[in-house]
C-alpha cells in the first residue's frame, strides 16, 4: 500500500517507462486499463502507434487531437472492435489482446459510439431493457449476489443455457426496473420512456445511448464525443452527468469541444498522428508548442 | 503506336495530373485499343486453311469394266472379300464414294449400271423419280470423272438397290478407311490414317509406312507411325515377329501415344510375360502416362482460365456497380443475354433471315442482307452492337428503376429481378426459345499447342476478350479523366456535387458501362454456347459468388476469386465421382468455408457500403396502440372469410371444390411468407431460400404419401416405378421407411426442415455473413440443393418428382381425391341440397383446407406472440444495431439462427400442407424463382407486419392464376412490374396503404409523435 502511496506524490507519475507488467500487483491496483507496446497498421499505413498508455481506477481521461490521430482507433482496439498489429492489452490485471468485443463488454467495457447507437424502432423504456446485463456480464461486474446453494449447480452449461434464456431480453425484475427508473430521472428522459426512440432529440438520443451504457455498470467506459451536436445547456448538462459517473466508473471520453473538456477539468491526452504528443492538465497542454504546432500545422 | 501508349500509360503510376498523359484523357483512345487488340486476337486465330483443295479428284483406272463387276460382286457371299480387297488395290475417290454410298443404301442396279440416286420424289403422275448419277462407267464422249454424271430420271421399280451382307459391310468400312489413307485432302487422310489404327487393319501397313516417311503433313506422319506401331503391336501384322513386337512397344511409348495406353497395360499385366518384355511395356507406359499427365493438366488450366475470365468479366460488371453504386443488379445476367441476343440478330441479319420477307409478314417484298462473302464478318459487326446494345439496355433499367434504389442493396435485389423477368419474358415473346445459329468459319477448331492437348479457337478468343476488356477497364478507371469523376463520385458524392460533378451522368455512365461490360461477355458467349433467354441465369449466381468471395470494391479481388473459382471448378469437375452438378456444389461449399474465414471476401472493402445496414428504416409500421385495433379488426375478418365465408359458399354449392383446394394452397404458401417475414422483416435478414424448406417438408409429407399409396408386389410404390427401372437394386430407398406414422413424419420434417435452416443460419452468422453477402448465398445454396436432388441416384424422381394417384393414396385413413358429387337431376330440390352438404362436407380436401387454415392462424398468432415478446425485442434490435447489441453482450447469432430455424420450419409445415392438395412434388419448388416470389409476396403486402405476408400471398398468387389462365405469356412481364414498383413506389406494401393515405390527404400531419405512425425518414433517393 505505501508504495502505491509513493507513486501518488511521486512527480514522474506519467513515466511509465520504468514502470510495467513485471511490478503485477502494484500495477494492476495502479492501472484498470494499459496499453503497452500497441500499433495498429491497415495497409501500410501505421494509424497508432502508442508505447505505453495507462488509466488508473476511477480516473476520467480526456483524449484530444486533431483529425485522423488515431483517437477511434484507439476506441476500437480498446473495445475489441479491431485487433492490434503487435503489442498488449491489459484490462483489470487481465490480458485482453485478441478478444473479440463480445467477450469485452461482458469484462466490463462499455463504448458510446460516435453517432448515438440506440434502436430506433424501440421505445426508451424497451432500449434500456435491452441494455440490462447479460447474466456473464452481471456476474463479473459483481451485480448478481448468486444463492451459495445455486452457485455449483449454475456452472453446468444447461442451467447457464436457462438462465440465458429466461433472461433474454431483458427481464423486468422490480430491481431492473428500479435501476432503470432512477438512470432515466438522471438524464431527465423519465416522461419519454414509452417514445419510439426514433422520435426523439439529438440530445436525448446521445443521453439514451449513455444512459444504455451504464445500466450494465461497466468498469470502463469510452465515450466518442459526448457533446457531438449538443447545444451548451445540454454540453453542461452532459458534463455534470459525466462527473457524477466519475464515482463509479472509469471513463476515457474523446472530445473536440474545448469549452466541454474544460469543465470536465481532468487530464488530457493528445493523440497525433497515432503517437502520444502530450498528456498533463489541459491549461499546460494548450501551452505546448509541440501541441500548438500539431493542431495549427507550421 | 498503340503498344506505345499502352506502354506510356502503365509506366505513368502517379496520379497527379502534372505525369498523367494527355494521350489518354480521351476514352475514345480506351475503345480503339480495345479493337486493336480484338483484331490481332482474330488474325491470331485464324486457322490456316486446309492446305489442300478439296476438289474432286480422280485417278483414272485402266479397268473400267471390271469396276462395274467386282461392285457387282460386293453383293455376293463369298466374293466379297476378294472384291474388296480388289477394289481396294484399285483405291481411288470414286471407289471410295461408292462404298459410302453402299453404306448409305443409295447405290443402285439400274440397267446393268450401277447408279447412285441419292433421293425419290413423286411426281404429279404419283411416281417415284429419282435422278441417277453414274458411278462405274463414263458417258461415251467424256474422259474424265465418273462419278457425278448425270444419267437420266429412274423410276424406283426400275432400279434395284444394291443390297450387301452385314460382314461385307463391315469389310466396306474398313476397306472406306484404307482407301482414305489416299485421299488428297488431308483432314480426310488424318482421319483415316487414326482410323485405321484403331480398327488394327494390318491390310494398310504397307501405305501408313510410306505415309509415316513421305506425307507432307507432320501431324499425319506422327498418325501414320502411330498406328502402324499399334497394328503391329496388337498382332494383326501378318509378318512381325516378337522383337518387332517389342520395338513397336517401345516406339509407342517414345509417340506418347495414349491410344496404345490400355493395350500396352494389358499386355504388361497379362500372365507368362517375360521380364525383358515387360521392362520394356513398363517403360513404355510411365513415358505414356507422364505424358497423359501433363496433357490433362494444360487442358484443365486452359479451361479453367477460360471459365476464369468469363466469370472475372461478368463479375466486374456487377463489382462496379454494388462496389460503386450501392446497387445489386440482379438483372445483370439478362444484359448479358441481351448481348448474345443482339449477335444473335447480326447473325441473323447477314445471314438474310433478320429483315426477309418471311418473319415481316410479308411487308418486305426482298429480303434486306449483306452480301454472302461478308458472312464471317457478322461476328466482327456484332462486337460495337453487342456493347452498344447491352449499354443501352443498362442505361434504360438504371433511368426507370435503379436511380430510385442507390443504397438500398435489397429493394434494388427485388426490382432489378423484375427488370430480368420482363427481359427474359421479352426476348421469349419476341423471337422463342430456340435461335438457331451457325459460328463463324474461323471460331470452329482449335490450336494444337502440344500433343493431345487442343486450345479451341473460340475459347482462345474468349480469353483475348475479357482480358483486353479488364484492360480496357483498369485504364479507364486509373488514367481517364471520366474514371476520376467516377472514382470521386464513389468515395463522396456530396462533395463531388458540389464541386461540379454531374452525378447522375456519372450513374448513368457507369451502369451502362457495367451491362455493357456483360453484354461483351454474352457476345463472346455466343461463339461457346446457344443464346437462349434464360442463359443469363446460369452465369448470375457463379458471378455473385466471385464477387462475394472477391470482396466488393475492390476490382483486384474480383479478378483473382474469378479465376479462382473457374479454376477450381474445372480442376474439381474430372475427380472420380464428380460432374458439373456436384462440382458446382463443391465449389460453392468451398466458398462458404473460405466466407467463414473471411466474411467480406479477399480484399474487403472497409468503407461505409460494406457495412450498411440499410433499407431497414420502415417508417410504415404504426405504433402499438393503433396495431392492436388493426389486428382485431383483421382477425375478426379474417376468421369470418376463412371459416365461415368460404366454407360456406363451397358447402351450398357456390364455388367449386378446385377452388376450395386452390384456397388451401394459398394457405400453405402463406406459411413460408410468415416465416420470411419474421426474418426479413423483424430481424432484417433477406433469405433468399425459403421455398427450399417447403419443398423438404413436401418431400417428406411425399414420403408418408408413398408408404401409403399403392405399391406392386415388391413393395415398390408405384410413384417411384419408372425412377427404380434402371436401379438394379430394387429396394425402396431406406429412408422410406421412417416415415410409416403420421405424427413421426409431421415431426421429422419440422426436425429436417428447422434443423438444416439451423445449421445454415448459424454457420453463416457466426462468421459474421451479413446483408447481401448472406443473400447470395442463400441462393447459391438453393441452387446446389436442386442439382444434389435431380439426379436420380438419389431415387426421389428426379425433376418429375413425386405425383400421387389421389384414388389410391391415404392420408390418415382417407384417399385424397373427389368423391363423386350428387347429380342434380337426380334430385328434387328440396333433399338435394341436404346431399350436397353431406358429400361436401365428406370431402378430404375440405377438411385440408379447414386444417391449412387452422394451422396459419395457429402459426399467425403464436409469431404475433414471439416478435411481441422479449425475443421480438432482440430480433428487432438486431435490424436496427447488431454491432451495439453485440456490444451489450448478447451473441446475436444464435437470435438470428434460431429465427431463421423457425422459418425453416413453418415453410416445411407449409410443404406438408400443400403437398396432399395439390397431388404432386417437383424440384421445381427449388428454382431460385419461387424463393423470390415468397419474398415479392411479402414486400407486397408489407414487411414487418405479419398481416402482410398473408394478405400478400393470397393476393398475388389469386393474381397469378387468373392471369395465367388468361393470358400466360404476359405474366411474366406483370410480375416484373410488379417487382419494379413495389420497391419504389410502395415499399411498405398494402399493409402501408392507409398511412400513405392519411399522409396525402391529411396535411399537416398530427405532430404527438405517439399515435400517428413516425415521421419518414429521408432515404437517399428522396422518396418514401
Amino acid at each position: 500500500m505505501t508504495d502505491i502511496q509513493a507513486l501518488e506524490h511521486d512527480p514522474r507519475q506519467f513515466d511509465y517507462i520504468n514502470e510495467g507488467p513485471s511490478h503485477s500487483q502494484l500495477w494492476k491496483e495502479r492501472y484498470l486499463l494499459f496499453l503497452q507496446d500497441v500499433t495498429a497498421v491497415f495497409d501500410g499505413f501505421k494509424a497508432l502507434d502508442i508505447q505505453n498508455l495507462g488509466i488508473g481506477h476511477n480516473e476520467l481521461r480526456v483524449i484530444v487531437g486533431p483529425n485522423g490521430a488515431g483517437k477511434t482507433t484507439m476506441c476500437d482496439i480498446i473495445s475489441g472492435m479491431t485487433q492490434p498489429t503487435t503489442g498488449k492489452i491489459f484490462f483489470d490485471g487481465e490480458e485482453i489482446t485478441g478478444q473479440n468485443e463480445t467477450a469485452i463488454a461482458q469484462l466490463g467495457v462499455g463504448r458510446k459510439f460516435q453517432v448515438p447507437d440506440v434502436f430506433d424502432s424501440l421505445t426508451v423504456w424497451e432500449n434500456m431493457l435491452l441494455a440490462l446485463p447479460t447474466l456473464e456480464a452481471a456476474r463479473r461486474n459483481d451485480l448478481r449476489k448468486t444463492d451459495s446453494r445455486l452457485a455449483d449447480l449454475g456452472q453446468l452449461m444447461i442451467v447457464k443455457a436457462a438462465q440465458r434464456f429466461f433472461n433474454a431480453g431483458g427481464r423486468e425484475t422490480p430491481q431492473a426496473r428500479e435501476q432503470i427508473e432512477m438512470i432515466l430521472k438522471r438524464v431527465k428522459l423519465i416522461d419519454e420512456r414509452h417514445t419510439v426512440a426514433n422520435n426523439l432529440s439529438h440530445g436525448q438520443r446521445q443521453w439514451l445511448a449513455i444512459s444504455s451504457l451504464i445500466l450494465a455498470k461497466p468498469k470502463l467506459l469510452l465515450v466518442d464525443e459526448p457533446a457531438a451536436g449538443l447545444t451548451d445547456f445540454e454540453s453542461a448538462l452532459t458534463a455534470e452527468l459525466i462527473l457524477e459517473l466519475k464515482e463509479e466508473h472509469t471513463i476515457i471520453c474523446i472530445e473536440h469541444d474545448m469549452e466541454f473538456v474544460r469543465q470536465l477539468g481532468s487530464r488530457v491526452t493528445v493523440l497525433n498522428e497515432g503517437r502520444i504528443l502530450a498528456e498533463d492538465t489541459l491549461d499546460n497542454v494548450q501551452a505546448n508548442n509541440e501541441v500548438i504546432e500539431a493542431y495549427l500545422g507550421r | 503506336m498503340f503498344i506505345r501508349m499502352v506502354l506510356e500509360a502503365l509506366l505513368f503510376h502517379s496520379p497527379s495530373t502534372a505525369h498523367r498523359p494527355r494521350i489518354c484523357r480521351n476514352t475514345s483512345c480506351l475503345f480503339a485499343l480495345l479493337a486493336a487488340v480484338f483484331v490481332s486476337g482474330v488474325t491470331v486465330a485464324q486457322e490456316p486453311q486446309a492446305d489442300e483443295a478439296t476438289a474432286q479428284n480422280s485417278e483414272t483406272t485402266p479397268a473400267i469394266p471390271d469396276l462395274n463387276s467386282l461392285v457387282m460382286q460386293l453383293a455376293g457371299r463369298d466374293t466379297y472379300k476378294p472384291a474388296t480387297e480388289a477394289l481396294i488395290t484399285i483405291g481411288g475417290n470414286d471407289v471410295e464414294a461408292i462404298f459410302a454410298h453402299i453404306k448409305n443404301r443409295k447405290l443402285y442396279l439400274w440397267q446393268d449400271r450401277i447408279v447412285y440416286i441419292p433421293a425419290f420424289g413423286k411426281t404429279n403422275a404419283g411416281v417415284s423419280m429419282g435422278k441417277a448419277y453414274a458411278m462405274t462407267t463414263p458417258a461415251p464422249g467424256r474422259g474424265q470423272s465418273m462419278a457425278g454424271q448425270v444419267i437420266g430420271e429412274v423410276s424406283k421399280p426400275d432400279a434395284r438397290m444394291l443390297k450387301v451382307q452385314r460382314k461385307a459391310r463391315k469389310q466396306i468400312t474398313k476397306a472406306m478407311m484404307v482407301i482414305g489413307l489416299h485421299n488428297k485432302d488431308v483432314t480426310k487422310r488424318r482421319v483415316a490414317a487414326k482410323k485405321v489404327g484403331d480398327t488394327r487393319q494390318g491390310a494398310a501397313l504397307v501405305r501408313l509406312g510410306q505415309m509415316a516417311e513421305t506425307d507432307k503433313d507432320a501431324k499425319t506422319r506422327f498418325l501414320a507411325k502411330e498406328s502402324a506401331a499399334l497394328i503391329i503391336l496388337s498382332g494383326n501384322a501378318p509378318d512381325a515377329d516378337e522383337a518387332e513386337r517389342l520395338a513397336a512397344a517401345k516406339e509407342l511409348g517414345q509417340l506418347k501415344s495414349i491410344r496404345a495406353f490400355h493395350m500396352l497395360k494389358d499386355l504388361y499385366e497379362a500372365e507368362g510375360v517375360s521380364d525383358t518384355d515387360a521392362a520394356v511395356y513398363d517403360t513404355a507406359i510411365t513415358l505414356i502416362e507422364r505424358h497423359k499427365t501433363v496433357s490433362q493438366w494444360t487442358s484443365h488450366t486452359f479451361r479453367g482460365f477460360s471459365l476464369g475470365t468469363i466469370l472475372v468479366l461478368i463479375a466486374l460488371g456487377l463489382a462496379i456497380t454494388f462496389g460503386l453504386m450501392g446497387v445489386i443488379n440482379m438483372a445483370h445476367g439478362e444484359m448479358l443475354m441481351i448481348g448474345a441476343i443482339a449477335t444473335w440478330a447480326t447473325f441473323s441479319f447477314f445471314s438474310g433471315t433478320l429483315f426477309s420477307s418471311e418473319n415481316w409478314a410479308g411487308k418486305f417484298a426482298i429480303s434486306l442482307r449483306p452480301p454472302d462473302t461478308w458472312f464471317d464478318w457478322y461476328y466482327v459487326v456484332a462486337l460495337p452492337i453487342a456493347f452498344l446494345v447491352s449499354a443501352f439496355a443498362g442505361w434504360l433499367t438504371e433511368v426507370l428503376v435503379v436511380r430510385w434504389l442507390y443504397k438500398r442493396p435489397l429493394d434494388s435485389l427485388l426490382a432489378t429481378i423484375g427488370v430480368s423477368l420482363i427481359m427474359i419474358q421479352g426476348i421469349r415473346l419476341w423471337k422463342g426459345d430456340n435461335l438457331g445459329m451457325r459460328h463463324p468459319s474461323w471460331a470452329t477448331g482449335g490450336w494444337e499447342v502440344m500433343q493431345d492437348v487442343v486450345l479451341p479457337y473460340n475459347r482462345l478468343f474468349l480469353i483475348t476478350l475479357a482480358s483486353s476488356c479488364l484492360l480496357s477497364i483498369v485504364l479507364l478507371f486509373r488514367y481517364t479523366r471520366i474514371g476520376l469523376l467516377i472514382r470521386a463520385t464513389v468515395q463522396n458524392r456530396e462533395i463531388a456535387q458540389s464541386l461540379g460533378v454531374n452525378t447522375r451522368l456519372i450513374d448513368m455512365f457507369t451502369f451502362s458501362f457495367g451491362a455493357g461490360l456483360a453484354g461483351l461477355a454474352g457476345y463472346g458467349l455466343f461463339l461457346t454456347s446457344n443464346p437462349t433467354p434464360e442463359m443469363g441465369q446460369t452465369y448470375i449466381v457463379q458471378a455473385f459468388q466471385t464477387v462475394v468471395v472477391g470482396g466488393v470494391g475492390k476490382l483486384i479481388g474480383v479478378m483473382v476469386s474469378g479465376l479462382g473459382i473457374g479454376f477450381l471448378q474445372k480442376f474439381i469437375e474430372p475427380l472420380p465421382l464428380m460432374d458439373p452438378g456436384w462440382a458446382t456444389v463443391v465449389v460453392l461449399l468451398i466458398v462458404i468455408g473460405f466466407i467463414q474465414r473471411r466474411p467480406a471476401g479477399l480484399f474487403p472493402d472497409k468503407g461505409r457500403l460494406a457495412n450498411q445496414t440499410d433499407g431497414n428504416s420502415m417508417p410504415w409500421l404504426a405504433t402499438s396502440s393503433s396495431t392492436n385495433r388493426r389486428d382485431l379488426i383483421l382477425a375478426i375478418l379474417f376468421v369470418g372469410a376463412g371459416l365461415i365465408v368460404i366454407p360456406g359458399l363451397y358447402l351450398t354449392g357456390m364455388i367449386l371444390p378446385s377452388t376450395l383446394n386452390k384456397f388451401g394452397q394459398y394457405l400453405a404458401f402463406s406459411m413460408i411468407a410468415i416465416g420470411l417475414d419474421l426474418v426479413w422483416g423483424y430481424v432484417g435478414i433477406l433469405s433468399l431460400c425459403q421455398c427450399l424448406f417447403f419443398a423438404l417438408g413436401g418431400y417428406c409429407m411425399g414420403f408418408y404419401l408413398i408408404n401409403h399409396g399403392p405399391m406392386d408386389e415388391f413393395g415398390i410404390p408405384a410413384c417411384l416405378a419408372y425412377v427404380m427401372s434402371d436401379v438394379a437394386d430394387k429396394r425402396p430407398p431406406g429412408y422410406l421407411s421412417l416415415f410409416h406414422n403420421f405424427p413421426i413424419s409431421v415431426f421429422l420434417s419440422v426436425l429436417v426442415t428447422g434443423g438444416i435452416s439451423f445449421i445454415i443460419g448459424a454457420t453463416c452468422f457466426r462468421s459474421r455473413v451479413r446483408g447481401v453477402y448472406f443473400s447470395i448465398l442463400t441462393q447459391a445454396i438453393l441452387v446446389a440443393f436442386w442439382n444434389v436432388w435431380v439426379k436420380n441416384d438419389m431415387r426421389m424422381g428426379g425433376t418429375n418428382g413425386l405425383t400421387f394417384d389421389p384414388t389410391k393414396t391415404m392420408l390418415m385413413g382417407a384417399t385424397i381425391a373427389n368423391k363423386p358429387f350428387p347429380n342434380p337431376e337426380d334430385f328434387n330440390s328440396g333433399g338435394y341440397l341436404a346431399q350436397y352438404i353431406s358429400v361436401a362436407i365428406g370431402q378430404t380436401r375440405f377438411w385440408l383446407y379447414i386444417t391449412s387454415f387452422l394451422v396459419l392462424a395457429t402459426s399467425f398468432f403464436l409469431a404475433r406472440m414471439l416478435v411481441r415478446s422479449r425475443f421480438g425485442r432482440v430480433m428487432v434490435a438486431i435490424r436496427d444495431d447488431e454491432t451495439r447489441l453485440r456490444f451489450i453482450g448478447y451473441q446475436t447469432w444464435v437470435y438470428k439462427a434460431v429465427a431463421f430455424a423457425i422459418a425453416g420450419g413453418l415453410a416445411g409445415i407449409g410443404g406438408m400442407l400443400y403437398v396432399p392438395q395439390k397431388g404432386i412434388i417437383t424440384p421445381k419448388f427449388m428454382e431460385p424463382f419461387w424463393s423470390i416470389m415468397v419474398v415479392v409476396w411479402v414486400a407486397l403486402g408489407g414487411r414487418g407486419t405479419l398481416w402482410g405476408a398473408v394478405l400478400g400471398t393470397i393476393g398475388v398468387s389469386m393474381l397469378y392464376d387468373t392471369m395465367t389462365s388468361i393470358a400466360p405469356e404476359y405474366w411474366k412481364l406483370v410480375l416484373g412490374g410488379l417487382f419494379i414498383l413495389v420497391p419504389i413506389a410502395l415499399p411498405g406494401g398494402i399493409m402501408s396503404l392507409p398511412a400513405v393515405a392519411k399522409k396525402l390527404f391529411h396535411r399537416p400531419s398530427r405532430s404527438d409523435g405517439t399515435d400517428t405512425e413516425p415521421p419518414t425518414i429521408a432515404t437517399v433517393g428522396g422518396h418514401v
